[in-house]
């Protein structure tokens, strides 16, 4: 893993989920890890809503001082460039959706990890070409390449062993297609899923839980 | 075979209204619906279908009558003071009898208020908002999956009854994610056929429609009025009254909740039942019309209600008038972007079930 892994994808597609695991998992290893937030796309369901999960695990947040404050716009956080240049930190950068990739081409970034997080079970990523079409956009917008893929399909809270099963081939088909290997393969905490995996596993912890999800 | 896939709730309204037919959307962005406009912006030129941002959401409401009276299924979405700017374009609908879906994910309000979910816009879009005397159709969905089905349901009711149907909804909901089976494809865009009262051109074939909302002899208007409230708006009471009932068979306190909140109230009235507590759930899906006959059958036998509501106690009125006062109710409430813990409910049972006895 490169010091620098700047996670992009489609929106929805779990790209802060992962951040905050990767950035709690690298923290508990013992390595100085920073996790940046920059997304200037959704002010709902941020990785800054994940602060105390990443502060118990060690790890600091990069965020706008205007994140969840009195101004309804984003904005991009001071103090990211230091963080790049300091070579003894572990940086997992969180960009928004889709074209909100565009903020990438401000800093100049050369040697990162450049990895696109796909959940085939959103309708817009639901097919290979959908995929492939998204890529492109991306890689235009942040002006970088994409070097690899994390897996993570998922429908939520149901979940099954079956539901990531069922998205393999075509996962291993995508990473076919695009040239990019499949770095790390998502399964969520709760989800008893034992066959091999493409890429790396990583369990998902889901660290936010909101009262309207105790449904039924 | 319905599949399934991972959805945010602006997002399964968007895709419900392609399924639907529909075509043509006229929005503009605002948090935090701005995903139903950024849907319809990547798959409206995909399928052949119209989206426009426009100006403002005046001039959006405005090309949506206009799309409307041609006869096309067409939507446009806002949040809060969005909806307020529609106002106008909603009592023209309402007086052209045009049928239209307005979409509102409501956040904190008054005035800019702030981002985050509220309802505090039930008296403007149940009451209706804007100018004369009309009605909505009003539904509220309260997962991802009604997100989808209520926006393809409201379309059906729109074109049934030439109205403005709404989506009444949160920032909750709005951005909210969770599996929704949709249907396998899209269906083929709506077309005026069934709407003969639509300017869609007379070809020289037959005599011209018009839609206007003018009318300035007061026994036109007062003939009007009077048809449109004995025959349309009584037909939606007599027919489209939906709503959902959790363990209120033997319920003494009756928890109303619509929306968001609502999946909140539901896990606190499944905690007052562990504590002993004979509490029971009624979820208005339509806010207009509003199911006041069960909410009265249950006034029968229930000893008290508590009304969930981020709000300052509107839909409360509502419940009230349903049962006429026949017995106490008390408001639980959060505002300004906040949302109830089902354990602050759970208190606002406690404290009903005490004084009730």
């Amino acid at each position: 893993m490169n010091r620098v892994v700047i996670l992009a994808g489609h929106y929805g597609s779990g790209k802060t989920t992962v951040a905050v695991n990767l950035a709690c998992r690298s923290a508990q290893s013992g390595k100085p890890t920073v996790l940046v937030d920059l997304d200037v796309v959704n002010p709902y369901f941020r990785s800054a809503d994940s602060r105390k999960a990443l502060e118990a695990a060690g790890a600091e947040l990069v965020s706008s001082n205007f994140v969840n404050s009195n101004v309804e716009s984003v904005w991009l956080p001071a103090g990211f460039v230091e963080h790049l240049e300091d070579d003894n930190e572990q940086v997992f950068v969180d960009v928004g959706g889709d074209d909100g990739a565009t903020v990438l081409g401000r800093y100049g970034i050369k040697d990162c990890d450049f990895w696109m997080v796909v959940n085939p079970y959103r309708p817009l990523s639901a097919e290979i070409r959908m995929i492939l079409e998204l890529r492109k956009e991306m890689e235009a917008a942040a002006g970088l390449r994409f070097t690899g893929i994390v897996s993570n399909p998922n429908l939520g809270r149901e979940t099954m062993p079956a539901t990531i099963a069922a998205k393999l081939p075509m996962m291993k088909a995508l990473a076919h297609a695009a040239g990019l290997p499949i770095v790390l393969s998502c399964v969520p905490e709760a989800v008893p899923f034992q066959a091999p995996l493409p890429g790396e596993k990583l369990p998902l912890t889901l660290y936010t839980k909101e009262a309207w999800s105790i449904y039924g | 075979m319905a599949e399934k896939v991972l959805m945010k709730g602006n997002e399964a309204i968007a895709e419900a209204a392609v399924a639907a037919g529909c075509r043509h959307y006229f929005g503009y962005p605002i948090t935090p619906q701005t995903e139903i406009a950024a849907y319809m912006a990547k798959r409206m030129p995909k399928i052949g279908g119209t989206f426009l941002q426009a100006e403002s959401e005046v001039a959006a409401i405005n090309m949506v009558a206009g799309a409307a009276a041609a006869g096309v299924r067409t939507m446009t979405s806002s949040s809060s003071p969005g909806v307020a700017l529609k106002s106008e374009g909603i009592s023209y609908i309402a007086g052209m009898d045009i049928p239209a879906l307005v979409v509102n994910i409501m956040r904190a309000g008054p005035g800019l208020g702030g981002i985050q979910p509220s309802q505090g816009d039930y008296w403007q879009c149940v009451k209706g908002g804007g100018h004369g005397d009309y009605r909505n159709i009003v539904l509220a969905p309260s997962g991802v999956q009604e997100m989808y089905d209520f926006t393809k349901l409201a379309f059906d009711l729109a074109d049934k009854y030439r109205m403005c149907a709404m989506i009444l909804s949160d920032g909750v909901l709005g951005q909210m994610m969770e599996p929704v089976a949709v249907s396998a494809s899209d269906a083929p865009p709506f077309c005026a056929d069934g709407k003969p009262w639509a300017l869609t051109g007379t070809k020289g074939a037959r005599k011209p429609n018009i839609i206007n909302s003018l009318y300035i002899e007061p026994d036109t208007l007062e003939v009007l009025l009077d048809k449109r409230y004995a025959e349309k708006y009584a037909a939606c009471e007599a027919n489209e009254v939906r709503w959902d009932e959790f363990l209120t068979d033997d319920a003494e306190i009756v928890v109303t909740a619509y929306g968001a909140p609502a999946r909140i109230a539901r896990s606190a009235v499944t905690a007052a039942r562990a504590k002993g507590i004979k509490a029971g759930l009624l979820r208005p899906i339509t806010l207009w019309p509003f199911p006041k006959v069960p909410l009265a059958q249950l006034a029968e036998t229930a000893k008290a209600f508590v009304c969930v509501e981020l709000s300052k106690g509107q839909m409360i009125d509502d419940i009230r008038l349903a049962i006429e006062c026949k017995r106490p109710v008390s408001l639980c409430t959060r505002t300004g972007g906040n949302v109830p813990s089902p354990e602050e409910i759970l208190t606002a049972i406690e404290n009903a079930a005490k004084e009730a006895v």
